[in-house]
């Protein structure tokens, strides 16, 4: 389906569309910067590398990935019989939008010094970014989940573009993972 | 003897009136058709997800400190 037949079935040109695509665009680019400003001090930190990680906000993948997002909650919505007024939750907007971020190329959403770049951090990125998309969305007590819990969705993340699970199965691990670890289950 | 058989067999008969209350239908396999991935938490709050992200910067960055380190090994 081109987007051109996507934004007739979805009203990708409605004013309401442009306010979602807007209000997602900028809470990527908050949690985004945010990523790098903690992998950039992590970098400092462990390697002495000062100011080794930014986020590329202008980064053309970032409508992509928005526009996507879109997509693949109208898709969702309808599959799922979701009436017009009801909006989708916490693990569904986590889930879609890691498998948004995770099928463009996460990595060029990050710019790293010449040092980072020929490491293992531009590959972790991308997991990193979207592993804090889902603990912001679905506010993880972060200091309780377990270490290796953790470390395997991330592992999940890494080898998303081999793997592809389905979207329901990750909406699925995510909500498990929210009544284990979040703050208000 | 023969009183306390009569007390155990009272329930069955109840029981046996009771089945075609209780009891559903067996669903059809259309049913299934109707099956959906529904909502299961409540509605997400943005700008509440970007304070718990101030809110839990440090603790995340040390997360993510431990990750890198479990790793490097």
């Amino acid at each position: 389906m081109s987007f051109s037949e996507l934004d007739v079935e979805f009203g990708f040109e409605s004013p309401d569309f442009e306010r979602k695509f807007l209000q997602r665009k900028n809470f990527l680019i908050k949690v985004g910067e945010h990523t790098a400003r903690i992998l950039s001090d992590l970098i400092f930190d462990l390697h002495g590398e000062p100011n080794a990680v930014a986020f590329n906000f202008a980064s053309q993948y970032l409508d992509t990935i928005v526009r996507r997002y879109i997509e693949k909650v109208a898709r969702f919505r309808l599959d799922n019989d979701f009436d017009e007024d009801h909006r989708i939750n916490f693990s569904k907007i986590a889930g879609l939008l890691a498998v948004a971020i995770l099928e463009a190329d996460p990595e060029t959403l990050f710019r790293f010094s010449t040092r980072a770049q020929r490491s293992a951090y531009p590959k972790l990125a991308g997991p990193i970014f979207v592993y804090r998309l889902a603990t912001v969305i679905l506010q993880f007590s972060v200091d309780k989940i377990d270490p290796m819990a953790e470390r395997d969705l991330i592992y999940c993340f890494f080898r998303y573009p081999d793997i592809k699970a389905d979207v329901e199965w990750i909406i699925y691990s995510l909500r498990m993972l929210q009544i284990a670890y979040g703050e208000k289950e | 003897m023969g009183k306390n058989k009569r007390t155990l067999l009272l329930p069955m008969d109840d029981g046996q009136s009771r089945t075609d209350k209780l009891h559903l239908p067996f669903p059809s396999e259309q049913m299934l058709d109707g099956l959906r991935m529904k909502n299961n938490s409540p509605v997400f709050d943005e700008m509440e997800a970007l304070r718990y992200m101030e809110r839990t910067d440090k603790q995340f960055k040390e997360r993510m400190r431990n990750f890198v380190s479990s790793i490097s090994k």
